[in-house]
């Protein structure tokens, strides 16, 4: 590869890399009933699943970057990691932290913006997991607002993954903004990997026309194929 | 008094329910354990704990948990806490487990072993309890062979001994079992955690495929001798081997401890395809040496390599049951010696799978969506010709089927087919059928 | 951009090389190629004009029929291109002037463009009625009205370019790369990047009113001279590890025409095209035209790769 590349023109190439951002929640209440530890243990347990998924598909590099919110939103990993080098350390929770959600979500729109983000890479994944509300509504809604305003922002693959009993799901929608996108738990993150496809389908483009996200989510459903009990057939085909 | 008496009747705290003690089945370190019946007839096991120290914070331990919901229809949760009339202290109830559930311990001794899709039964229910158990950031603390209970016949599995459960900042007296102990526990670097469970659930796991202790070899075993004045203490030799220089058995880059001559994990070891114990050396070379979750095997990655495990069974020709191994075509029989003779191989997009009996097509075979709870076909014995086998279409969908040299078919549902070399579409998704 | 040296006409040789491979993510998907390029002109022997057309249909499959649309789309640019300079040269300079002014090319090239792809596509449609399987896709897509539009099916990308004696014309609609390299050896973007062609979106000719999406440029080599130019689809800028990779290709392209000849360009140019498609690159089709200058061969300056 390297002497065809350097017959080539240019500074050589590469596969587009898809980014891939989590929104940590780190405020007080993540202390209680071992959310933080559910928090870490989703990360840990996505991370496999997306090793696996850009060994397969052949196509992007994954980067991960993480930003934690509690009081305010810091970056937890700043430059872009590669997914099979991540080196997870686990976030804690703030002692009676509050939920800046909506300045971690315009961290991030800042990082997807024109001027930051790279152009060639595929739409980016935001993965936001938290177990509550946002305590700076007003920041929230105007994060809502800037990241919807950019074209990576609104091409962005937004996902959510509620930890703890009871959460309240309601933010967690309005941030994903597609209803056929379900708000996750826990348990089933590994099939954060099965939403990246739609991720790859960059190369499939679309003309500006029809809906934004429904194209969106009917990339990311798959057939309803299910068990089924029937009578049993005496047929042997 | 100190514990109820058979007779008895204790209270359920939020329901009132009464429970009548039947009998005394246990006694534990921590208490003793009846058999009750609730007014309905229904058994229930009830836990009285001694009087200790800690009395209170296992009172709060035990309410907090029975204020989650149970993770896992495994885990034999506190129900309620209960009282005494008369006594004082506290017990709780919690599901009778039946006496089908044996420890894992007993199974191994046994001469006759339960079958490979039975113990990757097994090894899936566990994975998945602990999965909903961790995800929820809770942690066990004490996994070994007295907890975690095993149905050898239906492969199910029952969690006992659930009052250690909970969330890592919660604290708790218990460092766990030693086989079972993470190094870093071992060596008092760090409390129970997630990260320790993983770690303990690998060596459980290791135990239900390979027969033995991962780190039990050739090393450890010299360390033991005759020589009276030479022995060193029992304590020393698990800090040294168990914590603070523990190696694998089959650790790839240092071949010093492999298994003994007699260790019945030679045998096992070699029967499994490369893939499965690529889990396992990364669960005890990085995940021995690097405490962390990204380092230990997550449940995540056991789920995806025990149901791979699954869709690679078959049986030789010799009526053993093997393992196909695609790294490495013409393994032999651990059995016969032979290259077993080819079998159907489905191409399906989560990988190649061996169609042999008991096998289950799900979702995750067709749309890699993890989706493997449900079973959408499953193959069998032919009923009417030996050797052959026939593919049942459990799903709601027709199969359009293309067998070589035939023309279109369909298998709709309910409907069986014979396997035999062919093209096969599941809705959008296209699959073959070669037998090599 | 100034016009006043029109009259005369340059003696100028230009070599125009094109190549369009198909995506590895086309070839695992069984995705035709939708890329297109087509070019015309009295290529290797005489001045100008000559004219060079690249499309790349969009792959999500709302746009079922887009290397068809892609076809259709650079091959009546082309056409539309010829009869635009078949004008310009007839005209005397006043009328150069107001043809190749902004307002009579959105008049009469882009309008010709769209209207007459809309018309070969909805032929193309008549003749060729959707089948069962693409009925089967429509039905799938609720929020997309084919009844409307039915041009939908064949959406694509667009660049057309000619160069008419000392006038060079490039027009554009959705994205993919135009690049040029000046006289002395500067190289930039014609047509600006439109910065909310990100993820998987793109302008396109099956849009409403697609004129407004339409990006144009005119330059004068006469003021301005031009060695090369490129035109090329997205798959080959999303495969460049230098977001700005404009200039170092386009230099080092200059470099290999000095020094191992054009047709060692030509040669070689599939091969970068493919590495591009492939899964070490993009993995999307590929599509690169080049029109290089002889003035360019006959300098020895570029410091590019050899």
């Amino acid at each position: 590869m390297n002497d065809l590349n350097s017959l080539m023109p240019g500074g050589g190439i590469s596969r587009r890399s898809l980014h891939f951002f989590i929104l940590a929640d780190c405020s007080g209440s993540m202390k209680v009933d071992g959310r933080i530890q559910s928090l870490n243990y989703a990360i840990a347990s996505i991370a496999p699943t997306l090793i696996n998924w850009e060994r397969e598909q052949e196509q992007a590099q994954i980067f991960v970057r993480a930003i934690a919110f509690a009081d305010q939103a810091w970056w937890h990993i700043e430059s872009p990691q590669p997914i099979d080098l991540l080196n997870w350390v686990p976030l804690t929770h703030v002692e009676k932290g509050l939920t800046s959600m909506g300045a971690a979500i315009r961290m991030v729109a800042d990082a997807i913006s024109p001027e930051k983000f790279e152009p060639r890479s595929l739409r980016p994944v935001i993965l936001l997991i938290t177990d509550g509300k946002p305590t700076d509504v007003e920041e929230f809604e105007i994060g809502l607002r800037e990241l919807f305003s950019l074209p990576a922002g609104k091409a962005a693959i937004r996902l959510a993954v509620a930890i703890g009993q009871g959460a309240n799901v309601s933010y967690l929608s309005r941030f994903i903004n597609d209803p056929d996108i379900p708000v996750l738990v826990a348990e089933n993150v590994d099939q954060i990997a099965v939403k990246l496809t739609a991720a790859t389908l960059a190369i499939s483009k679309m003309s500006s026309i029809g809906s934004d996200r429904k194209q969106v989510s009917e990339q990311i459903i798959l057939p309803a194929v299910n068990s089924f009990i029937q009578a049993d057939d005496d047929t042997i085909v | 008094m100190l514990y109820p008496s058979v007779g008895d009747e204790v209270k359920m705290k939020r329901t009132n329910t009464v429970i009548k003690i039947e009998s005394r089945v246990a006694e534990g370190g921590q208490g003793v354990v009846f058999r009750g019946v609730d007014s309905g007839g229904h058994d229930l096991a009830v836990k009285w704990y001694r009087k200790n120290k800690y009395l209170e914070r296992q009172y709060n331990q035990i309410e907090n948990l029975t204020n989650y919901s149970r993770p896992h229809p495994s885990f034999a949760w506190p129900i309620d806490i209960v009282n005494h009339p008369t006594i004082v202290g506290f017990g709780y109830t919690m599901e009778w487990v039946e006496a089908r559930f044996v420890s894992l311990v007993e199974v191994l001794k046994k001469k006759v072993q339960p079958n490979f899709r039975t113990l990757i039964t097994i090894g899936i229910e566990l994975n998945e309890a602990f999965s909903a158990l961790h995800s929820r950031g809770l942690c066990y603390r004490d996994i070994n062979f007295g907890n975690l209970l095993v149905d050898p016949y239906r492969g199910d599995v029952s969690i006992v001994d659930n009052d250690n459960i909970g969330s890592e900042s919660s604290r708790q007296g218990i460092k766990g079992t030693l086989r079972f102990m993470a190094p870093e526990l071992i060596l008092g670097n760090s409390s129970p955690s997630i990260v320790t469970d993983l770690y303990s659930l690998a060596v459980f796991l290791f135990y239900l495929f390979m027969h033995g202790h991962p780190l039990e070899g050739q090393k450890v075993n010299a360390s033991y001798t005759w020589d009276k004045g030479q022995e060193q203490s029992e304590t020393v030799k698990v800090t040294h081997f168990f914590g603070r220089e523990p190696l694998f058995v089959y650790d790839p880059s240092d071949a010093s401890n492999r298994p003994e001559y007699d260790s019945p994990v030679l045998r096992w070891w070699d029967i499994y395809p490369e893939f499965f114990k690529g889990v396992f050396v990364k669960a005890f070379t990085t995940g021995l040496k690097e405490p962390s979750l990204m380092k230990r095997v997550t449940e995540t990655q056991w789920r995806g390599a025990l149901h791979q495990l699954n869709d690679q069974l078959f049986s030789c020709g010799c009526g053993a049951a093997v393992f196909k191994d695609f790294d490495i075509p013409d393994k032999r029989c651990w059995n016969c010696s032979m290259t077993p003779s080819s079998v159907p191989i489905l191409e399906a997009p989560s990988g190649a799978c061996v169609l042999s009996p008991g096998f289950k097509l799900t979702r995750h075979h067709l749309f890699k969506d993890f989706d493997y709870k449900d079973s959408i076909g499953s193959v069998e014995p032919h009923p009417n010709i030996p050797g052959e086998l026939i593919f049942r279409n459990t799903s709601n969908i027709s199969w359009i089927i293309e067998p070589v040299g035939e023309g279109v078919k369909e298998v709709k549902p309910g409907q069986r087919m014979q396997v035999r070399p062919m093209k096969m579409h599941f809705d959008k998704i296209g699959t073959t059928i070669s037998n090599p | 951009m100034t016009t006043q040296l029109f009259e005369k006409t340059l003696e100028q040789f230009w070599y125009v090389e094109m190549t369009s491979e198909k995506g590895f993510m086309h070839i695992r998907n069984n995705m035709p190629l939708q890329d297109s390029i087509s070019s015309s002109g009295n290529l290797y022997s005489e001045a100008g004009p000559i004219f060079l057309a690249v499309a790349d249909g969009h792959g999500d499959i709302s746009h079922f029929r887009s290397s068809t649309g892609a076809s259709i789309a650079t091959s009546l640019t082309i056409e539309i291109l010829q009869q635009f300079a078949d004008k310009v040269q007839l005209a005397g300079q006043t009328e150069k002037d107001r043809l190749i002014s902004s307002d009579n090319i959105v008049e009469t090239v882009l309008k010709d463009i769209v209207s007459n792809w809309k018309t070969a596509v909805l032929d193309d449609l008549a003749n060729n009625p959707f089948n069962s399987n693409e009925i089967k896709t429509i039905e799938a897509r609720k929020l997309t009205d084919y009844e409307s539009n039915p041009t939908v099916a064949y959406g694509t990308t667009l660049i057309g370019c000619t160069i008419i004696g000392s006038v060079v014309l490039f027009v554009q609609i959705g994205d993919g790369d135009v690049v040029v390299m000046a006289g002395d050896g500067s190289v930039y973007n014609p047509i600006p990047i439109d910065p909310s062609l990100v993820s998987n979106r793109t302008t396109s000719l099956c849009q409403k009113n697609p004129i407004q999406s339409f990006r144009i440029s005119v330059i004068n080599i006469e003021s301005t001279p031009i060695d090369m130019i490129m035109l090329s689809t997205d798959g080959f800028g999303n495969s460049q590890i230098e977001p700005n990779w404009y200039k170092g290709v386009l230099t080092d392209i200059a470099s290999f025409s000095q020094k191992h000849g054009m047709l060692w360009v030509r040669e070689n140019l599939p091969n970068w095209a493919k590495l591009c498609a492939s899964r070490e690159g993009s993995g999307d089709d590929t599509t690169i035209g080049l029109i290089v200058s002889e003035h360019l061969l006959n300098r020895h300056e570029y410091g590019g790769k050899i």
